[in-house]
């Protein structure tokens, strides 16, 4: 088992006007032959930079490298540029996080499958084809010839990352990096993606660099693991030991941060604040035709729930199980058919994209100044006293009130969602996916939050997620939701350890919980 | 792209170009008044403008008014000018050539210049040329089609003599003459257009060389060069297709304006001097003619769009 | 360093748009000369100190004249993209923001219009109705209408769907609110541009149509007007025909180059 890749002491720098910011730090890694390795880190770490520069996609004219990339005996960061270009594609691959915009959307999929043979072999178009097919066979895509004929806008999230892995894999790459290349895909299409890499890896005996910010996914792929934060190296080390065992105390915080299975709250048993009978919602599809009578797709099929005072609820389920659309029904913005018994006042809601639920056009300020001149009669100085009460109850300064949402982050942004949802004192607040879309550290700073400010006001909360190690940490009761019906209910540890569904085991196998505690 | 999508997209030309003749003829028939009061004068006696009425076929209800309009437009007839008392086609129908052939030259150099300008400009993002070609743009774009005739007009007809101002040559006496003079109006007409789709071209090849397919591309080894043509290009033309479609039906619309600097007696003249005499005749048939030739227009920009982006298609 | 290019051009645009207001609101009150006024003695001279620009073929003085022309092109621009903007941004925001049948009829009659060069349809209005100055704003103003709604449509329909909009909904907004107090700034940067350009065709078109004689009328002035009058006198006085044709560029050019910083 030889070593197919060895960088030492890779520092990058960034040239802003003429001060250089260095992003990278004496970056060291060597790999093995078929060796997987996981970097982990938050954004901001460099674990992206740091990929890039190995697969000599960092040629920007403000940067600057130094250090030795080694692969076969040739220093890539130094060797001539048609050199690096002949090992990349066909030595090296890379598959990046985003698989729609990665790929071109005026091409057929099979063309751009075939890139690399076309760049680096000598194959005619036949040979070509061929090999092709074979190729999106062996990422899993059922009929590789009709995805072989498409553009990428035809295909699913998740079929065009096997895409973008069948293009990196098919001239049998020595290293695939994959940068994040599960983070933006559902819960339950990450772990098909990670059991396919991990199944080409041992296949193909193709060495893989495996970058992610959550650590939970790298410690079900990856033998060793680099640490990184701040463009340093923290920590590195095999995986499980560094679990058991985590020396830097960002390692540590990390691990912590994870939703895991401990902890629980004991279930409430008080009076409902909201009774839901027989719910169902559909739409009118698109109309495909002028003159056609569009379908109605059905999301919510006679759906029968409740939420109790004080509780946090949770509800659980696949892409596509109608989770979002019972919560835009309870709030009203969508119209359904069956009865909703409201307890208390119109329920309010925290969303899931930071950047799309606070209006880019107005401070902070203002923003959640809005429900209170709509809705109450307070005088301007009430309400501005208000918005800074608001503001110091998510833990923002008073400051932040005449900032922009562009000018903060997603966690304080995710903050000012959560002022705003409770500026009218609701006792129901909806949360669909509040979380998702954050790192990990932050996560844990949200659901603490959530939590204090559920103790403080007594709120109850329906919490919305697809992952379910989230809602463990937070909720007393869990819903399970499929095709859009409830199909099993129960409290936290009903769930976690006696799941009855296909479905629900599925979810747990997905979040990997079944897999840890065995 | 298949033919189902372009049959429809067929008939709702058809279906517009319909609507728009109707809007037109509407417009026409109730707002400029009695034609019969326009041929003999407002001293007429009311039988004799009875009479005319009748013989014009002015007291059939409306919509036979249009349809028989219509069909006779179809076919060739457009009806009769009221200044000059000749079919209206014979007026018009021979100065069409003209028209076309300005507009195609002019369409012809805007192609010509902008294409290889804007990868060059892109490729070498940053160097003299491409700081150059820019701020020479935003002058060129500000240059109004006419103006430029007239400067064109003094620099290489009055200072360089490459042509005679206003010495225009019909196309059935001297084919190539016609050609070389036309294309000095051309030109004129083709430099603002070309200076907005240049801009245009650059500043799309820049801005998708920044997308992640291009990192992707980069990523199997690919050369600058082969990024730019394998990858970008396509792309990038996509909203440049769409502006270069409107800039034809622009330029065929504009060479009304140009044909007075350089003397060329095509459609605008005609329809210039039918507004001043209020021959509505003449005025409904040309701005039908120059609608038509719109629709038509982005009828095929809309197809041409389909074949180079995928994603339009819906049937899927 | 492209930032500070940007901001070049848009410092260039500037000053350029107000030098040419200057000397628009400058001429409302004095001119060197009465632009009206002609001189015999003096037809068709060229430059001179006396006559920075030289005379036209009556004698009068082109500077004057100019000062006098540019009010009454920007003026038409001004007010065809005041006409176009405001109906242009009721259309577009209920058409968005509201959709159903009324969108879709609406939006096919204004594709079928957005195709048709503003030139063509100033020449509907105008052969229909008569040559006049306040039937080319009209003209120009109509023509402006469908693709600003469909900017503004094309933005409503992007925002409304945002989860900001939703949560206004739910914390009390009304939908005059939300449609004007919360998506309309979010609008604002895409639909400038919009206007700039707008205001350049108008400019545009108002100088051809009146270089044909069909756009403003006598007596008020017109750059397009002063150019064609100089077509006669082109190898004798080019400056006749030259700085007007000059200034318009100017004019066009100050306000491209704010709008290529918006961008």
């Amino acid at each position: 088992m030889g070593k197919v890749l060895e960088v030492t002491d890779l520092n990058i720098r960034i040239y802003d006007k003429d001060t250089p910011d260095t992003v990278v730090f004496d970056f060291d890694l060597s790999m093995d032959e078929g060796e997987i390795v996981g970097l982990v880190g938050e954004s901001g770490s460099g674990k992206s930079m740091s990929a890039l520069a190995i697969a000599g996609l960092l040629n920007r004219h403000d940067m600057e490298k130094r250090g030795k990339i080694m692969f076969e005996g040739r220093d890539l960061l130094t060797c001539p540029r048609e050199e690096l270009r002949s090992h990349q594609g066909k030595d090296i691959g890379i598959i990046f996080q985003e698989p729609m915009t990665s790929l071109n959307p005026v091409k057929k999929i099979g063309w751009q499958v075939e890139e690399n043979l076309r760049i680096h072999t000598n194959m005619t178009p036949e040979e070509r084809k061929e090999r092709a097919l074979k190729v999106l066979k062996d990422v899993e895509l059922d009929n590789p010839e009709r995805v072989y004929n498409s553009y990428p806008h035809q295909l699913s999230g998740g079929m065009r990352q096997r895409v973008m892995i069948a293009s990196a894999m098919i001239c049998n790459p020595k290293i695939l990096i994959a940068d994040e290349p599960s983070t933006a895909l559902d819960v339950s299409v990450q772990a098909q993606i990670l059991k396919l890499l991990k199944r080409l890896n041992r296949t193909h005996n193709t060495a893989i660099l495996f970058i992610s910010h959550d650590l939970s996914l790298v410690r079900r792929l990856c033998k060793r693991v680099l640490v990184m934060k701040g463009g340093y190296v923290v920590e590195t080390g095999e995986t499980e030991k560094i679990f058991k065992n985590p020396e830097h105390e960002y390692t540590r915080k990390l691990i912590a941060a994870i939703p895991n299975c401990e902890g629980r709250q004991d279930p409430i048993d008080k009076e409902n604040i909201l009774m839901a009978k027989d719910i169902s919602v559909s739409f009118k599809e698109e109309r495909k035709k002028l003159l056609e009578k569009p379908g109605r797709v059905e999301v919510l099929r006679g759906l029968n729930m409740r939420i109790k005072k004080g509780e946090i609820l949770g509800l659980v389920g696949g892409s596509g199980c109608g989770k979002s659309t019972l919560a835009k029904a309870i709030t009203g913005i969508v119209p359904y058919t069956g009865e909703i018994e409201f307890n208390c006042k119109s329920p309010k809601m925290v969303f899931q994209d930071p950047y799309s639920s606070l209006n880019p056009a107005k401070k902070v300020g203002w923003i959640l100044e809005e429900p209170l001149k709509n809705c109450t009669n307070l005088s301007k100085e009430e309400r501005q006293k208000k918005v800074v009460e608001a503001l110091k109850e998510v833990g923002l300064d008073e400051y932040y009130k005449d900032r922009y949402p562009n000018e903060l982050s997603g966690g304080q942004r995710q903050r000012v969602c959560i002022a705003q949802a409770l500026m009218l004192e609701p006792e129901l607040l909806i949360a669909d996916e509040p979380v998702s879309a954050l790192d990990v550290t932050i996560q844990e700073q949200i659901i603490a939050l959530m939590q204090e400010l559920q103790k403080k006001r007594n709120l109850s909360i329906l919490f919305i997620s697809h992952d379910l190690r989230v809602v463990y940490k937070i909720c007393n009761y869990v819903l399970i939701m499929d095709k859009g019906q409830i199909v099993e209910r129960g409290s936290i540890e009903d769930i976690y350890t006696k799941p009855i569904t296909d479905i629900t085991k599925k979810l747990l196998r997905d979040a990997g919980i079944r897999e840890v505690s065995e | 792209m298949n033919a189902k999508k372009i049959i429809k997209k067929f008939i709702f030309m058809l279906l517009t170009l319909l609507l728009v003749s109707f809007l037109v003829f509407l417009a026409f028939a109730i707002i400029p008044g009695d034609p019969a009061v326009h041929k003999l004068g407002t001293q007429a006696t009311p039988e004799s403008l009875e009479a005319l009425r009748e013989e014009m076929g002015l007291n059939r209800p409306f919509f036979a008014r249009y349809a028989s309009w219509l069909i006779s437009f179809v076919k060739g007839d457009m009806g009769i000018s009221y200044s000059y008392n000749l079919p209206v086609g014979s007026m018009i129908l021979d100065k069409l050539p003209i028209t076309l052939t300005m507009t195609a030259l002019a369409f012809m150099f805007v192609l010509i210049i902008t294409f290889p300008t804007g990868i060059l400009c892109a490729k070498h993002n940053g160097g003299k040329l491409d700081r150059f070609i820019v701020i020479l743009n935003q002058i060129m774009m500000s240059v109004p089609s006419f103006f430029g005739g007239i400067l064109i007009t003094i620099i290489f007809g009055v200072v360089l003599k490459l042509f005679m101002p206003g010495g225009y040559i019909s196309y059935t006496k001297n084919f190539t003459k016609f050609l070389g003079y036309m294309c000095f109006p051309a030109i004129a007409i083709a430099i603002p257009k070309a200076a907005m789709s240049i801009k245009l071209l650059r500043s799309s090849i820049l801005s998708e060389a920044e997308k992640d397919y291009a990192r992707t591309a980069y990523s199997h080894g690919n050369t600058t060069g082969d990024v730019l043509i394998h990858h970008v290009l396509q792309n990038a033309m996509i909203p440049v297709v769409t502006f270069l479609g409107m800039a034809l039906a622009d330029i065929f619309a504009g060479s009304i304006i140009i044909e007075q600097v350089f003397n060329i007696p095509g459609m605008g003249r005609i329809l210039l001097s039918s507004i001043s005499n209020r021959d509505y005749p003449v005025v409904m048939a040309i701005l039908v003619l120059l609608s038509s030739a719109v629709i038509i227009i982005n009828f095929i920009v809309d197809i041409v769009y389909g074949i180079i982006d995928p994603r339009v298609s819906q049937d899927d | 360093m492209k930032r500070r290019k940007k901001n070049l051009n848009f410092h260039i645009g500037l000053t350029i748009s107000v030098v040419m207001l200057i000397m628009i609101v400058v001429g409302l009150f004095y001119t060197p000369y009465n632009p009206e006024a002609m001189n015999s003695a003096l037809k068709n001279a060229g430059m001179s100190l006396a006559h920075p620009f030289g005379c036209d073929n009556f004698g009068r003085d082109i500077l004057s004249r100019i000062m006098v022309g540019s009010r009454t092109t920007v003026l038409v621009g001004l007010a065809t993209v005041v006409i176009g903007t405001f109906f242009g941004i009721i259309i577009g925001a209920f058409t968005g923001y509201f959709g159903g049948m009324a969108d879709e009829i609406l939006m096919r009659i204004m594709d079928a219009l957005l195709a048709f060069p503003s030139i063509l349809l100033a020449l509907v209005i105008i052969g229909l109705f008569e040559p006049s100055t306040w039937n080319l704003i009209m003209a120009l103003g109509i023509a402006f209408i469908p693709s600003f709604a469909r900017i503004v449509r094309s933005e409503f329909l992007r925002c409304k769907n945002m989860d900001y909009v939703t949560a206004a909904k739910l914390n009390g907004a009304g939908d005059m609110r939300v449609m004007f107090v919360h998506i309309l700034p979010n609008t604002i940067k895409v639909l400038s541009s919009s206007v700039l350009i707008g205001f350049n065709n108008a400019v545009l078109a108002e100088a051809g149509m009146s270089f044909l004689g069909i756009g403003v009328m006598p007596p008020d002035p017109s750059l397009g007007r002063m150019m064609s009058e100089a077509q006669s006198y082109i190898f004798s006085n080019p400056g006749f025909a030259i700085f007007p044709g000059m200034i318009l560029i100017l004019i066009i050019l100050g306000i491209s180059l704010i709008g290529s910083y918006l961008e």
